[in-house]
């Protein structure tokens, strides 16, 4: 637990003349007061709100579902803490979880402890709007008059009728938040009759799931930090993208137990801050690191010879490639030193367990797939999948999304192709491809003309990348409806807007990614503040009213789904739909005996396992699948092929990898079957290949933004609390660079890109790549909220928007500017 | 450490609601003039102090927030901010930073700056602003050597909207009414989050910063307990306290 000496003497000094210390060392306290008594008997203390009732739910400051405690008092929620029963607050790993968190307790953020500040908003949306200037536009005054909810789903029913009358139901877009009741919202659609419901996923990290689906066969693997020893993070700042609260934890654990942490980013994080080395890398380029380190690896025989041989697939080829991808070939494409990549290499391949990971920063660049597999194919050479320390495929079981089949009516129209193209994404994710969707719409492309949008808790206008083609995209709509908890950019741009509720004030059902099977309630703490319907009732009143029903006639958004009985209340309705869920997947429980769990948390007793992939499958199993080569299927119903459930291994069935081969995949000659969005056949190697936006005489310098604890994406800045630990988002610029142009720290500049530009605030700093500058994103509001109006530089319009063509993932980070004094 | 609850579940209530119980009877029959001693421990004083292992520390911040959510101070008032620097040049820079709450100092300067004498030690150790005597000098401001208290200018947030005005502050065990509220025109700071203790001085629940904090940097304890945790940690690692040199004698003590 020592600090290494050097390392002490550094912070000790810096920390020193910060303090204004001398150098006396402190001594040990003294045991015994120094000062006489005081009584103060005036004083009153245990006041703990102890009279307050307590609820148990789960966060949704941001989409990482950390579990909370509620206190209620006087029909106020008054305090939110951590929730010691959920191990999102804790940790991922389910032996660490039980043994510590009694000793320990779950922590929380500071998103998390700042939601008073957000359900309590004084610039909350109360009542449903109309717009009456027809004129559209960023900038323009809707004009807003305010009508009653009668009048809002009226209107809006009124739309949807038509369009289902027409036959033009798949001309209904839906973008919605990827966490919360994102069911009821998809099978809405679904028996509606439009195949296009999208939500936030492809804005954050889908080119990471594809990098892992191809090599490992998981969307979502998660680094078993607490137990590594060595762990290499690309682009991920987890000590800061706090996403799930549990990461601080494990990582200064980790450290603390002795594991080597190295951070290739081109921003010096606050990860990279805690690590033994920041190595700082140009953007986009860690693809090329990444293979180089294989060549090392491989050169020197360093790899893991029996997980080679026996669970991966394509290695001979793989090491073909990594032939000539030498150190020196990678420092000249990322400028990280040879010597740097020989030694990373070695300390990875040597240390046991290690694991390397990437997040969103190399993952939001038209490279980021490649560049990810590649990363991913470093874990398969020293055999870090699914073993303690190393990248773990988490088990998944919680509730169960019930399927509905579309009558006939919606079945005519579900059929058609999604407006966003997804299909032609081949490793394109179900949440869609919002960029895509926009492009297509503001040029008048795509197979058809959509013609209505709904929006709920999203802001695309500052989500998405090209702010004027999303402007134009969502002009372009006939009608378009919002549902959000304030007047928000894209919310300027809608037909009506309707207020939507916070977290604090409804359900949800939250499968937690940790590495065991847990699943945590959101509940109402509060009803919503101006009797406005959950998101989840608006959706059921709408399909109440277009009369929505599935294949056998019943009312979906009306039957009880437990009682099957109709049921008026819509809450009443929405809890039956949740036990539905709940007791036909993994819990085995109603929603109140959820609600009665500790915590409000349920969570399989099995705990985290390891090498799944090993085990067994069992002979009924094996009796009843479909086999094909190697790989054996599991039979739907209709005796059709279903699931892949495990190989044929030295003549025994294990479960395997969920790749093709059903193992680790270095190299996957039937990927070059497949064309990414350009046409272009996908590489059966992870091939680095520059990304297509490179600096030029013009536009000389990288942009790249990241995340801070502080804030969630462009959503929570209009928190009162929040922007007291995160008032705005400066341009961070290299010490070095800034002298080259002539700029000083505090300086205003302008930002600008071919696509557009941004006043900003340069913070000149040691911690970033000379080549690059970058700013948290999420600042820059216009319409949010008073106190988010013009706070800190929105750099959404500095980008086309544009996604990579392969996954769909947006292309947040690929942008080059010129920055000059304001 | 047997005086802090770490946690608040129920699974945990009952054991910690014996544990209070028993130091409560201990405590009673003190007074009756009986002699109860269960362990046969020798009384002694506690003093609440803090330990924080700037290794574990993120720079989240999240400690800052609770503590507003805590104890409902006023907009910009920070009682426990993270104070952070950078050095160093490229690519090797340094980034420092720290919490700072009150040092609860064994000698603290804001102590005798004030004309009001409404700055108390008390016994456990806990510097606390009366705000029953404080007269709004704001000399204590001047004095403290970290910067530790301040102002209450009772300013508010959402002025008009209703439901934040209407959260009852436990600090102050009272409502924060605009223009009304005790501590408006006075000093205020971090109190250890005093309002968590129980009657026998025991803490129902960790301070709102150590409670939450993510990489749990910040321990909280009794620092006169020898084989405490706080203790413990003191002997096995290297740390100093801020501005030795101005004779205060913090007890926020940080590990490096």
């Amino acid at each position: 637990m020592q600090p290494d000496d050097k390392k002490n003497t550094l912070s000790r000094k810096v920390f020193l003349k910060y303090a204004g210390m001398g150098a006396a060392a402190a001594a040990l306290p003294p045991l015994v007061p120094g000062l006489a008594r005081k009584a103060l008997a005036s004083i009153k203390t245990g006041q703990n709100y102890e009279k307050a009732q307590r609820i148990f739910s789960c966060c949704n400051q941001c989409g990482g579902q950390t579990g909370i405690e509620c206190l209620v008092e006087g029909g106020r929620v008054v305090s939110i803490r951590p929730n010691n029963h959920n191990p999102n607050g804790f940790s991922n790993i389910s032996t660490d979880f039980f043994a510590n968190i009694e000793k320990e307790g779950a922590v929380m953020c500071p998103k998390g402890n700042a939601g008073l500040m957000t359900l309590y908003d004084p610039d909350r949306l109360q009542k449903p709007l109309r717009r009456t200037n027809p004129e559209k536009g960023i900038g323009i005054d809707p004009k807003w008059k305010e009508i009653t909810w009668d009048e809002a789903y009226t209107e809006i029913a009124n739309r949807l009728k038509k369009l289902r009358a027409d036959s033009d139901a798949h001309k209904l877009l839906w973008f919605s938040e990827d966490h919360s009741f994102t069911h009821v919202q998809a099978d809405f659609m679904k028996l509606f009759g439009s195949p296009n419901y999208s939500n936030h996923s492809n804005l954050c990290d889908t080119a990471r799931k594809a990098s892992f689906k191809m090599v490992m066969g998981d969307e979502r693997p998660l680094m078993d930090a607490i137990q590594s020893k060595y762990i290499l993070l690309f682009g991920w700042n987890p000590l800061s993208a706090t996403k799930w609260a549990f990461l601080p934890r494990l990582m200064t654990r980790a450290r603390e137990n002795g594991a080597k942490l190295v951070v290739v980013d081109p921003n010096f994080s606050y990860t990279a801050n805690k690590a033994d080395e920041w190595v700082p890398i140009r953007p986009s380029t860690d693809g090329a690191l990444a293979l180089a380190m294989a060549h090392v690896i491989i050169r020197d025989k360093l790899y893991d010879e029996t997980f080679i041989k026996e669970w991966t697939a394509g290695f001979d080829q793989f090491a073909a490639y990594v032939q000539d991808k030498t150190p020196q070939w990678a420092e000249t494409i990322t400028t990280v030193p040879a010597k740097t990549i020989e030694k990373i290499a070695h300390d990875f391949a040597t240390t046991k367990p290690s694991l390397a990971d990437v997040w969103s920063g190399p993952g939001q660049h038209c490279n980021a797939v490649q560049g990810g597999r590649a990363i991913a194919c470093l874990n398969a050479l020293t055999g870090s999948y699914d073993r303690p320390g190393t990248m773990v495929s988490p088990e998944k079981k919680g509730n169960k999304h019930i399927e509905w089949s579309a009558d006939d009516t919606a079945a005519a129209t579900l059929r058609m192709d999604r407006f966003d193209g997804l299909k032609s994404y081949p490793f394109g994710h179900k949440s869609g491809v919002y960029c895509e969707s926009f492009a297509r719409l503001a040029e008048g492309k795509g197979p058809y003309k959509p013609k209505m949008g709904i929006v709920v808790f999203q802001n695309l206008l500052m989500s998405v990348p090209g702010t004027k083609t999303v402007e134009a995209a969502l002009k372009s709509l006939e009608f378009l409806v919002v549902n959000d908890t304030c007047l928000s950019e894209t919310a300027q741009l809608a037909d009506i807007v309707v207020p939507g509720t916070t977290y604090l004030e409804r359900y949800d059902l939250n499968g937690h990614w940790v590495t065991w099977p847990v699943l945590g309630l959101r509940q109402p703490v509060v009803a919503p503040l101006f009797g406005q319907p959950t998101e989840y009732e608006f959706v059921a009143e709408l399909g109440r009213r277009l009369g929505l029903k599935d294949k056998d006639g019943v009312e979906i958004f009306k039957m009880g789904h437990v009682s099957h009985q109709p049921i008026e209340d819509k809450k009443a309705w929405y809890e039956e739909w949740l036990s539905k869920e709940l007791l036909e997947g993994e819990p085995k429980i109603s929603l109140d005996e959820l609600k009665a769990l500790p915590g409000a948390t349920w969570m399989s007793k099995t705990g985290t396992t390891y090498e799944k992939y090993a085990k067994p499958v069992s002979e009924e199993k094996v009796k009843a699948a479909i086999t094909e080569g190697n790989v054996l299927f599991s039979k739907k119903k209709d005796g059709t092929k279903d699931k892949q459930i495990g190989i044929l291994k030295d003549g025994k069935a294990v479960t395997g990898f969920q790749t093709p081969s059903g193992k680790v995949e270095l190299f996957n000659a039937k990927l070059a079957e497949k064309k990414d969005a350009d046409g272009v056949p996908v590489d059966p190697l992870p091939v680095y290949k520059p990304r297509q936006w490179a600096p030029d005489g013009q536009f000389p310098l990288y942009l790249i933004n990241w995340k801070q604890a502080s804030h969630t994406h462009s959503r929570s800045q209009n928190n009162a609390w929040l922007v007291e630990i995160g008032p705005n988002n400066p341009l961070l610029m290299n010490a070095a660079t800034a002298a080259k142009m002539g700029l000083k720290d505090g300086d205003a500049v302008w930002v600008e890109s071919k696509y557009g530009k941004m006043k900003s605030t340069l913070k000149v700093t040691a911690g970033i790549h000379p080549e690059v500058v970058g700013s948290q994103h999420g600042f820059g509001h216009w319409a949010l909220g008073k106190i988010a109006n013009g706070r800190g530089s929105f750099d959404g319009g500095l980008r086309p928007t544009k996604a990579d063509p392969i996954s769909g993932q947006a292309l947040h980070k690929e942008c080059c500017v010129k920055v000059s004094k304001a | 450490m047997d005086q802090v609850r770490t946690e608040e579940t129920p699974g945990l209530d009952r054991r910690d609601m014996l544990k209070a119980a028993t130091a409560s009877i201990v405590g009673v029959a003190s007074m009756a003039g009986l002699s109860v001693h269960a362990n046969a421990e020798p009384a002694r004083h506690k003093k609440w102090g803090m330990v924080i292992d700037l290794q574990r520390c993120i720079l989240c911040r999240a400690c800052t927030i609770a503590c507003k959510q805590e104890n409902k101070t006023p907009p910009g008032m920070l009682y426990n901010p993270v104070l952070e620097e950078e050095t160093g040049e490229y690519p090797k820079p340094v980034r420092v930073w720290f919490p700072r709450p009150c040092n609860h100092c064994d000698k603290p300067a804001c102590m005798p700056s004030c004309p009001n004498d409404a700055i108390l030690k008390r016994e456990d150790g806990i510097v606390y602003i009366d705000p029953d005597k404080c007269g709004g000098a704001q000399e204590c401001i001047k004095a403290c050597p970290y910067e530790v208290p301040l102002f209450d200018t009772g300013s508010n947030y959402h002025e008009g909207h209703g439901a934040w005005n209407e959260i009852a502050s436990p600090e102050l065990g009272l409502m924060q009414v605009p223009g009304k509220r005790i501590t408006a025109n006075q000093a205020r700071k971090c109190s250890f989050c005093l309002h968590k203790q129980d009657e026998s001085g025991n803490y129902v629940s960790l301070p709102a910063c150590a409670k939450t904090c993510m990489g749990k940097a910040i321990h909280f304890g009794d620092l006169n307990d020898p084989n405490g945790e706080l203790q413990t940690l003191l002997k096995g690692r290297k740390y100093m306290r801020r501005l030795e040199d101005k004779g205060t004698a913090p007890n926020v003590y940080y590990l490096l």
